[in-house]
Parts: C-alpha cells; sequence; structure tokens
C-alpha cells in the first residue's frame, strides 16, 4: 500500500480547525485530515475535509444527494482510498498500514447499509458469522466451517439486535422482511465488538415504526460500549433527535458543524443552498 | 442510440422535438434492418443456397436414405466401448475446466482482480481458448499428441475453459458492489470475500452453465471422432466412409438416443436450479 500525499505529520492533523474541542489530554478517536477525493481526475468528491471525532460520539452527515457523504464515510475504513490527504484512527495512518494491519483495523469497524447487503443465498446465522471473517483461518474459511465460539457469539449478538426466535436464525436472508434483514445486518456488525460504526442511510429502505426501532437499537448498543458512530441520514428531525453532533456537508466541504439543538432553519439552508425555500426533512 | 445526433444542434422544442426524436430512432433502426437483410440475401447467393437446387437435389437424398433402410444392427455390438469413451470425454472435459475457470476468472473480473494487466491478459487467453471451436483444437492436438481420446478431452477442456471462465467472470462482476463492500467492512480478505460473498451469490449460474457445457460437450465429443480424437464419431466417420449406410444409420440412432436423454436431463436439472 503506497504511503499518500498529504501532511506529514500528527501536529498538522491535531491541528486542524474541530480540535479546540478536545483540547487537553482527549485523544481523537477518528481524525480525517485534509481528506480530498477525486473521480476520474475530474469530480471531486470530497473537498480537503478537516474533522475530529471523539470516541462515543455519535455524528450524522447530511446535506444534498451527491455531495459526498457516502464517499467520506467509506475512507474511514478504507473501502475507497483518498486521492490526497489521510484517515487517522486511533493516532495511526490507515494510509501507512500494511494490508495486514488494515484487514485489522477493518474487522473493529463495524458498518452497515441502506440495502443491507446480506448474502441472500446464506442462512442468517451464516451471514451474522461473517463478522468473525477476519478471525477465520485459511483452511476453515475454505471449508466454510466457523467455530463453536463464533456460533455462540452470532447467537448472542442476534438476541442483542432484537432476533429472538430461533427459527429466523437457519432461514436463507432474503426470506426476512426489511426491518429483520437491518437487524441480521447490525448482528453481523455486533459480532465484530466494534469501536467504530458506520451507518449509510440505515434507515432509507424500513417504515417509519422499524426506522424509530433501529435507531433506538444502535443508539443503545453504542451508549453500552462508549461505541463512535458515524452516520449519513436524510432525516433532520431524526438526526436532531438521536445525533450528539451533525455535521452538514455541502459541495464536498464542511459547512455545518455542531450539536443538534443549534442546527437552524438558516444553517440548513447554507448546507442545501436554498434562499428563503422550503425546508424538509428528505431530499 | 446515445450519440448519433446532437439534440442541442435541433432547433426544435418540447413535444417536437421528443416526436422529430423518435422519427428519427425509427428510421435508424429500419435502415439497419435493411442492411442486415442486404447482407443475407449476399450471403446466400454467393454461397449457392437456393430452393431449386434443393429440389433438384431431393431424389439424391431420397435414394440415400433408402440406402440406409432397414438398418444393420450389427454395429450394437461394438458401439458399447466407444460410446462410453464418448460419454467420459465429454464428462471430464466439462468437470476438469471447472476450478480452472473458477480461477482465472477471481483473476479477470474487474471486482476481485487486483493486478490490472494481468486480468486483461486472462481476459484475452480466455477468449482465444472460447474462439477457437474444439474441431479445431482436436484436429490441433491429434497432430501434436496422435490418434485417440486424450486430444479429444483436451480440445473439449481447452474450449470450455475459455466459454465458462468467460461467464465465470461476467457473473462475478454482476454481483452486487454492496455485498463486497459489506464483506470488505468486516476485514476479511479478498479469498474469504470470494468464498463468502461471491460463491453463495453465483453457484446457481454456476452450476446451471456447467450444465450446459456438459449437454454441449456430449454432442461435441461425439463429432471430435471425425479428426481421429477418439469416441463413437469415428465409427460413424468409417461406415459412412466404406458405404455401408445401412450400419451408419444404426449408430446415428443411437447418438440421436443418448444425446436427446443427456439434454432432457440437463435441461430438468437446470430449471430445478433456477
Ligand atoms: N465510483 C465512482 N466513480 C465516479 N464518481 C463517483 C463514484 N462514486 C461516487 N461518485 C461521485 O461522487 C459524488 C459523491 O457521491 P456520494 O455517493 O458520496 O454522495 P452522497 O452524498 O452519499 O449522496 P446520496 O445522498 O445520494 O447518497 C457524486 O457526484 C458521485 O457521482
Ligand atoms: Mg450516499
Amino acid at each position: 500500500m503506497a504511503r499518500r500525499v498529504g501532511s506529514s505529520t500528527f501536529e498538522v492533523a491535531g491541528g486542524c480547525a474541530v480540535s479546540e474541542q478536545n483540547a487537553g489530554s482527549r485523544k481523537p478517536k477518528i481524525i480525517v485530515d485534509h481528506l480530498t477525493k477525486s473521480y476520474d481526475g475530474h469530480i471531486i468528491a470530497v473537498d480537503d475535509i478537516n474533522l475530529s471525532i471523539d470516541k462515543g460520539e455519535y455524528c450524522i452527515l447530511f446535506g444534498p444527494s451527491g455531495v459526498g457523504k457516502s464517499t467520506l464515510m467509506r475512507h474511514i475504513n478504507y473501502l475507497i482510498k483518498p486521492t490526497k490527504g489521510d484517515i487517522v484512527i486511533d493516532g495511526k495512518r490507515l494510509g501507512e498500514m500494511k494490508t495486514k494491519e488494515l484487514l485489522k483495523q477493518r474487522s473493529r469497524i463495524g458498518m452497515i447499509f441502506q440495502e443491507f447487503n446480506l448474502v441472500n443465498r446464506m442462512s442468517v446465522i451464516m451471514n451474522v458469522m461473517c463478522g468473525r471473517l477476519h478471525y477465520l483461518n485459511a483452511w476453515r474459511s475454505l471449508t466454510f466451517s466457523f467455530t463453536r465460539d463464533d456460533h455462540e457469539r452470532a447467537i448472542d449478538c442476534l438476541r442483542r439486535a432484537g432476533l429472538h426466535e430461533e427459527e429466523l436464525y437457519f432461514r436463507r436472508a432474503d426470506t426476512l422482511s426489511g426491518g429483520q434483514k437491518q437487524r441480521v445486518a447490525i448482528a453481523r456488525m455486533l459480532i465484530q465488538e466494534p469501536e467504530i460504526i458506520l451507518a449509510d442511510e440505515p434507515i432509507a429502505a424500513l417504515d417509519v415504526k422499524n426506522q424509530h426501532m433501529i435507531l433506538e437499537l444502535i443508539g443503545d448498543i453504542a451508549r453500552r460500549d462508549n461505541i463512535t458512530i458515524v452516520m449519513t441520514l436524510h432525516h433532520l428531525e431524526l438526526a436532531k433527535k438521536y445525533a450528539s453532533r451533525i455535521i452538514g456537508l455541502s459541495e464536498g466541504k464542511v459547512a455545518f458543524d455542531g450539536p443538534g439543538e443549534s442546527l437552524d432553519e438558516a444553517a440548513i439552508n447554507r448546507v442545501f443552498k436554498m434562499e428563503d425555500g422550503k425546508v424538509v426533512g428528505t431530499t | 442510440m446515445a450519440k448519433i445526433f446532437d439534440i442541442s444542434k435541433i432547433d426544435l422544442e418540447g413535444i417536437e422535438l421528443a416526436i422529430y426524436v423518435r422519427r428519427r430512432v425509427r428510421t435508424g433502426y429500419a435502415i439497419l434492418v435493411a442492411i442486415v437483410l442486404a447482407i443475407v440475401f449476399y450471403a446466400a447467393y454467393y454461397t449457392n443456397f437456393n430452393l431449386a437446387e434443393l429440389e433438384r437435389g431431393s431424389p439424391h437424398i431420397w435414394k440415400l436414405l433408402g440406402r440406409m433402410f432397414p438398418p444393420d444392427l450389427e454395429p450394437l455390438s461394438e458401439i458399447s466401448g466407444p460410446l462410453v469413451e464418448t460419454l467420459q470425454m465429454a464428462l471430464v472435459g466439462t468437470t476438469l475446466p471447472i476450478p480452472i475457470a473458477m480461477f482465472l476468472a477471481f483473476y479477470a473480473a474487474t471486482s476481485t482482480r487486483r493486478i490490472h494487466w494481468l486480468g486483461n491478459l486472462v481476459r484475452v487467453a480466455l477468449n482465444t481458448l472460447r474462439t477457437i471451436p474444439e474441431l479445431l483444437w482436436a484436429m490441433i492436438l491429434v497432430s501434436a499428441v496422435g490418434l485417440g481420446t486424450f486430444p479429444g478431452t483436451l480440445a473439449l477442456t481447452l474450449h470450455s475453459t475459455g466459454s465458462m471462465g468467460k461467464f465465470f467472470y461476467e457473473t462475478i462482476e454482476a454481483v452486487d458492489e454492496g455485498i463486497l463492500e459489506a464483506m470488505k467492512s468486516t476485514g476479511a480478505n479478498r479469498l474469504q470475500i470470494f468464498f463468502f460473498g461471491i460463491l453463495p451469490t453465483i453457484l446457481p449460474n454456476i452450476m446451471s452453465v456447467v450444465l450446459l457445457y456438459w449437454d454441449y460437450n456430449n454432442r461435441s465429443a461425439t463429432v471430435l471422432g471425425l479428426v481421429g480424437a477418439g469416441g463413437i464419431g469415428f465409427i460413424l466417420t468409417s461406415a459412412i466412409a466404406e458405404f455401408e449406410y445401412q450400419q451408419a444409420i444404426t449408430v446415428l440412432g443411437v447418438i440421436v438416443i443418448i444425446l436427446t436423454v443427456i439434454d432432457r436431463t440437463s435441461a430438468a436439472a437446470r430449471s430445478r436450479i433456477i
């Protein structure tokens, strides 16, 4: 893995705009350090973004469609590699990690998605155990045999994710309802024992009741183990309710950054580039 | 038909523009059909395909058919060996390519490959294997390694590896990007992503295509004997070459029956998978 261009010293990273909030001994969990991503050399999806996120923060990213929320989020576990700048987690630069270290780092970052992204033809419990792949040796991988311990953990995580009917565990994943699928995805993320949770529109494909239940669930999980959350969400009302910090992106840059209460109409208009137009919770 | 003409250069608006564009596209299709038809007629003319010729030749065809009856059942006693040989060639020529094609597809598919140029190289290799018909492979291999079932099996293997490989990498590429992301984000390595994310997803497609090629290879294996690459085809050719038409029709009958059974089996199995 090549070393990425960008500021080379940690001081520069720590010295970004947000860092005054966490002065003192507390070290930030995630630092987004002059992060720039351009596709094909000209579409700039993320434009020189600096952020510092503390352990246990519940961050929600919002902004118009195509502004680069998903792109920014996928840098945190290096599903996407930056064009410039880097991500620093617990003081370690992802760009400087070898493949093996990076996989280890990824195994501690759980991720859930709008479309759940379960393997449809696999059973629920197998899907959950996929969260343990990082610990599965080559032979067991080739023979699809997870350990007894993996099975126990999987069942424990399914229960924590709110799936108690054991009949469900051995069904194929594509036979579940949307809400159940997202719970399975949450169990797959839980089994990773994550320190960071990334969630890209986790409730966009769910009905109103399930939306609340899933957000509650993620919040409870995060609070219990002091997990850091970075989530994208189009519903600003829900964002205000659950987030400890809201970050608005506009044209690849940070246009708003603060607690939910300070997100007023003027700020929303600024992010969505609206004059005095109607403000809606979703785009 | 995206870039055929530039909408911004047309001095029309709204519904007028829409109707104009529609008409242009329709005219385009009409011209295309006319061109294709012209080429087909041209080709038919130059290959002397005409129905009058067929009519003139038909008495000869009837005469030939007459000489095939009644069938001479004598070949039945010696047919079983080459028949089993044919089936075996097809079986090996279908199963051996599966792991090879899968391995190559892993390096060729854009979603799993890591080295760009190597992927392209594998694609070119697979395409070459596929483009050369198995009969041609058999001819080449017979002159290289001699007569028998070995060059025949090898010919089927090479052609099937190319065809299956291409199909496999296209199927791998069609796997939802989201599933790969989800697997990757757990810290799984490339092989694990392949085994747990991709393989279960594409398995039905793979089984279906393998059954299709099994059927196809059985048909191919029957003609490989024409070039001396083993199997039942050899008995058929020698019967025809010796003007033993009554024996030829018996062999042909057996081939048709066997291939029909295989065709039905393969189709039934595939309909169950999908
Ligand atoms: N693989 C890619 N190749 C080229 N451009 C891309 C790619 N992925 C994203 N982009 C572009 O980058 C920009 C940001 O995309 P991104 O998906 O991050 O937006 P988003 O804020 O998540 O939008 P949404 O709210 O609709 O999910 C878009 O203009 C998009 O077209
Ligand atoms: Mg997005």
